[in-house]
């Protein structure tokens, strides 16, 4: 009765039966989201074959620990995105229907092929959602890319399967491990270059860019919160089960994240646009994640994909709601605004604190666990880069605190009078919604023991491979 | 001691609170909760050696902990008498009052930090909430800077204390740290790592940059907690450095200058550079704050020299000049801050003859400056006086002659303030300005009594830095009575107090007998009717020292080069941006094409 594929089942049906039912579809996506949340507690964990065919013969869903984890922090993540979005989410509910489905199928999936079709439908739907703002060359760029990067996916898991005769995500490793480096090396790449531009890996995730910066009350949550912590996932588990590397590929990839992470930052603190630092301040944290993933440190990746996952929804509820209010999203116009939103102010200063990595916040566990993660590969000079990108990280996103807390002139005291005119930026029921994921984010913070222990769990449910590129790269 | 945590931790959120009702009662909170702790933490002093946990904190009592958190103390509690008079200037009272308190939580905590992740954790608290508070002063960028280069530290204590974790395989901070002593290599690089935050925090040169700034422009009744408190977490941090961190093992097979291996002699040499720029940078100061801000500079080289100098002397005036700093440095900035409170303005040229409406605050500021210029008998120059017997001892001349210039120089910029704020002419529209309020006059007064005490009866303190440096192993200061020894000599301060005394009683006897000046008022002008377009330009006060500060008004300042970088760093993004993040996708489809072939050319050989 109760199954994973119910995960996937019950968005879509969801899906049909709102296109019919127009009027209920927010209701319809709620009511999924929930009852995904009661499927998530009750089915039990394992291997799922679906119809009764066995590997590689059948479909099987791979409903581990690390699949619940991330499961979870989507369902929960989808369900407020949702209802702070309100209307928004209410015009496109069936679409974010078929977005729940095909993220679900993404993290479930063991097949190499289906995993295509659900990135398909969770880039399709993700082109739809990324209109609402009537920005529609940003979507056309993404779209461009996104399908490039489908194809070279596809043409990757072909060639697997060509090499191998299987598409069994699980374990696939051991098989390509197996075969001469030079036959794996461009499967392996076309899948890597394939999940790249969802990453917003540098250089080809330059759709990132206007997608997150003119992003509105959905589309920034669903981008920032949705959308990158489950294709971090996905990556996650490609890395732990599928992709073998050898010292060429796996530089390639280390280099390719560093450089996303490190100019990502750069570019971010030159921002005067708070969506637009807000950004490439995600594909910065996104390329720190897959440093992470290609080190084969799961524990620390998933780590920090949870904590940016809440720490950039809050950031982009926050922003999205005052910058609709005030018709701005510079630093000029929105300066001093948190003295009007007191309560959003200080829940994005905790979100904005949480992500830099400040004691007491959950960042800062992520952060730690991370450098010294990376510090047992030897390679002592990732953490440096790390440490000394996380200065212009901690640089920019004062600043931005400074300036939206402060409504005083440089060189001169706060006035109440300088105070932009009050505006509603969310309402109540929103705000209540964003202070409630503030409060996890926070309880997470104070009690970061016992999060790395359930996620202790998580990760190595990841770990097959246990190789890392530091200690010699081909299997 | 978990107990005092729990404590103003309790009393932050209650301070929070009242505050939201009426920010000076909030205000006059913080007032009771520092002298709470203040009372709490002397308690503690026969307790050294215990240790508590407080969930993940660990925390020990020790005596140089205790040192320091007595101080930090002292100088929050006095400062708190200020608060409820600066909450009407504020745009967030509540927040100030609560993260007044939160600062002071993280500042206590590093001091009796027992592992290396609360040290840590109890440094970044301290840290950000106090950039909070320098943000609700008069700049953002001032609270910025003071954030990033705050930060720079910050992240490379983190590698410092996370690489030390890795590799010793324990967190407390003595046992992770003489772990070093068998592995030279990485003990080098920790040792950077850690003292570069010592270095950003105490304003050494070239990271002195954020004191003028933030000092200057915080909230008035913050900026001595910056300068005599929060500053003093840099010492702590560099106490640990080659007091608790056997750097002088580390270092012991490299070259040696009298005796000091070379990297620390580095050190000391950025010291005696932050002696000299920050007293040539405060005499050519027109605003009376970033004055004092840049004599923080340099008497943060005087603290920096002595503690590593881990000697008998030097070090004892280290850590005593600690505690005159603070004290005569939080008692200037409060006789400033009582000044702006009258007059609205803390540009010394806008200033003048406040001593005849202020004279307790004139009395204040004149005992706080000559302890920090070090003149006797106030207790800056027994510290002062100590750190030169130990650079002379070892015969470090250089490090001594910058000792000395800064010692001069001091006189040059304490006299600056003292005259154009405090003597002279008083303008008109300040006829009417009365003495600082009773409550603000008690806070400076403790002080003051602290400042002259100290220099009285210096051995008080010094019998508590003796009990340090016998625990870490050195030969300690020795005191007999009210006489301080050492190699070169000897001092007995209440004799050197009752010479003084002698020769002041006398002047003051002259002073009565003889007939009074008259007042000459600031109009009373001699410019024979012609009407005077600019005024403040005719001011005593303005270019006090041109002839002097001629000298070097051209020398490059170091601000700049910080601007420069941040500027190059904004430039490295906008080209990525531009580069990476094109507009067109046909860019970025040709990107990932290239990547591709690169990847398998490369890989197919």
């Amino acid at each position: 009765m109760w199954s994973p594929v119910w995960l996937i089942v019950l968005p879509l049906l969801m899906a049909f039966i709102s296109v019919v039912i127009k009027k209920q579809q927010y209701l319809l996506l709620n009511l999924s989201i929930l009852l995904n949340l009661a499927v998530l507690y009750l089915a039990p964990q394992g291997m799922v074959i679906i119809g009764g065919f066995r590997p590689p013969f059948g479909i099987s869903l791979n409903f581990d620990r690390y699949a619940f984890i991330s499961l979870l922090l989507i369902q929960v993540l989808m369900l407020f995105a949702t209802f702070i979005a309100g209307p928004l989410a209410k015009k496109y509910g069936t679409v974010l229907l078929v977005l729940l489905a095909g993220i679900n199928g993404m993290l479930l999936t063991n097949d190499l092929f289906n995993l295509f079709v659900m990135i398909e439908v969770v880039s399709i739907a993700s082109f739809i959602i990324s209109t609402s703002n009537g920005k529609f060359t940003h979507t056309f760029h993404y779209l461009i890319l996104a399908s490039v990067g489908g194809v070279f996916f596809l043409l990757g898991a072909v060639m697997v399967y060509a090499y191998t005769g299987t598409l069994v995500v699980q374990g696939l490793f051991a098989t390509l491990g197996q075969l001469p480096n030079a036959i794996s090396l461009i499967p392996m790449m076309l899948i890597i270059l394939g999940l790249a531009v969802e990453l917003k890996l540098m250089p080809v995730g330059s759709w990132a860019k206007n997608i997150y910066g003119n992003s509105n009350v959905l589309t920034g949550p669903i981008f920032a919160a949705v959308l990158a912590p489950a294709f971090g996932f996905v990556f996650g588990r490609m890395m732990g089960e599928v992709v073998v590397l050898n010292p060429i590929t796996g530089y390639t990839l280390l280099f390719m994240a560093i450089a996303t992470f490190v100019l990502g930052e750069l570019a971010a603190y030159r921002q005067k646009d708070l969506l637009k630092t807000l950004a490439f301040s995600s594909i910065a944290q996104s390329g720190l994640a897959i440093i992470l993933f290609t080190l084969n440190l799961p524990f620390a990746a998933i780590l920090l994909l949870i904590n940016n996952a809440l720490a950039k929804s809050i950031l982009f509820w926050v922003a999205t709601g005052v910058s609709t209010a005030y018709e701005t999203s510079s630093m000029k116009g929105l300066r001093g605004v948190f003295y009007n939103h007191r309560i959003l102010g200080i829940t994005f200063s905790i979100a904005s604190l949480s992500l830099v990595g400040i004691p007491l916040f959950l960042g800062f566990y992520a952060k730690v666990t991370a450098v010294m993660a990376i510090f047992t590969t030897g390679l002592i000079w990732i953490p440096v880069v790390i440490l000394a990108t996380a200065i212009i990280e901690g640089a920019y996103m004062m600043k931005w605190l400074l300036q939206l807390w402060s409504p005083a002139k440089e060189g001169h005291l706060a006035s109440t009078e300088e105070v932009p005119e009050k505006r509603e930026a969310l309402n109540m029921t929103q705000i209540v919604a964003v202070c409630l994921v503030a409060l996890i984010l926070f309880v997470f913070g104070l009690v970061p023991q016992r999060v790395g222990r359930v996620l202790s769990v998580a990760s190595q449910a990841e770990i097959s491979q246990v190789e890392t590129v530091a200690e010699g790269g081909g299997q | 001691m978990t107990m005092i945590f729990i404590f103003l931790g309790l009393s932050l959120l209650l301070s929070y609170v009242l505050s939201r009702k009426q920010p000076t009662l909030g205000a006059y909170f913080t007032i009771i909760a520092s002298l709470a702790g203040l009372i709490s933490v002397y308690l503690l002093r026969n307790s050294v050696g215990v240790t508590e946990s407080f969930y993940y904190l660990n925390f020990q009592i020790t005596t140089i902990g205790w040192y320091f958190a007595m101080i930090l103390l002292t100088v929050y509690f006095t400062s708190a008498f200020f608060n409820p008079f600066w909450m009407d200037e504020l745009i967030y009272p509540a927040a100030y009052n609560s993260l007044y308190l939160l600062s002071l939580v993280g500042t206590i905590g590093l001091f009796f930090a027992q592992d290396l992740m609360t040290l840590f954790i109890c440094w970044e608290t301290a840290v950000w909430s106090s950039m909070l508070i320098v943000q609700q002063g008069k700049s953002r960028q001032a609270a910025w800077v003071y954030f990033v280069i705050s930060a720079i530290g910050s992240m490379s204590t983190l590698f410092a204390v996370l690489l030390t974790m890795y590799l010793s395989g324990t967190s407390e901070i003595t046992g992770a740290l003489t772990y070093f002593t068998t592995a030279p290599v990485a003990g080098a690089l920790v040792f950077g790592a850690f003292i570069l935050a010592g270095l950003t925090k105490i304003g050494i040169f070239p990271f002195h940059v954020w004191l003028p700034l933030a000092h200057g422009s915080a909230p008035h009744t913050f900026s001595p907690v910056l300068s005599g408190g929060l500053v003093k977490m840099g010492a702590y941090i560099a106490y640990l450095s080659v007091a608790v961190f056997p750097a002088y093992q580390v270092f012991g097979d490299s070259l040696k200058i009298q005796g000091v291996p070379l990297p620390i002699y580095g050190l000391m040499i950025l010291g005696a550079a932050s002696i000299v720029y920050g007293t040539l940078r405060a005499i050519q100061q027109e605003d009376a704050k970033r004055l004092l801000a840049y004599s923080s500079v340099a008497n943060g080289g005087y603290i920096l020299i002595g503690i590593l100098m881990m000697d008998q002397m030097a070090f004892a005036g280290g850590l005593m000049h600690l505690l005159n700093h603070a004290v005569a440095s939080a008692a200037a900035f409060l006789a400033i801050a009582a000044v702006a409170k009258r007059t609205g303005t803390t540009k010394m040229s806008e200033l003048g003859g406040i001593i005849h409406r202020m004279p307790i605050t004139y009395t204040v500021y004149l005992i706080a400056i000559i302890s920090m210029a070090g003149i006797p008998p106030m207790g800056g120059f027994v510290s002062k006086w100590l750190i030169f017997q130990g650079l002379s001892e070892k015969g470090l001349i250089l490090l001594a002659t910058a000792a000395a210039f800064g010692s001069i120089g001091s006189y040059m910029y304490v006299f600056r303030p003292l005259s154009a704020v405090f003597l002279g002419q008083l303008a008109p529209k300040y006829e009417h300005i009365k003495e600082a309020n009773p409550v603000m006059v008690t806070a400076m007064l403790i002080l003051t009594a602290m400042s002259l005490l100290l220099g009285v009866l210096p051995n008080l303190v010094l019998k508590t830095i003796a009990k340090i440096q016998i625990e870490l192993g050195i030969n300690p200061i020795i005191v007999n009575g009210t006489a301080t020894l050492t190699e070169n000599g000897s001092v007995d301060m209440l004799q050197v107090f009752t010479v003084f005394g002698f020769g002041f009683l006398l002047i003051l006897i002259l002073f009565m007998v003889l007939p009074k000046s008259r007042r000459v008022g600031l109009m009373d002008t001699y410019t024979s009717a012609e009407f005077i377009h600019t005024p403040e330009l005719l001011h005593y006060g303005h270019s006090f020292y041109a002839p002097f500060e001629r000298l070097y008004e051209k020398w490059p300042s170091v601000l700049p080069l910080y601007k420069r970088m941040s500027m190059k760093l904004s430039e490295l993004g906008e080209w990525a941006e531009s580069f990476f993040f094109h507009p067109d996708p046909n860019r970025a489809v040709l990107w990932i094409v290239v990547v591709a072939i690169v990847v398998i050319i490369g890989g197919a050989q």
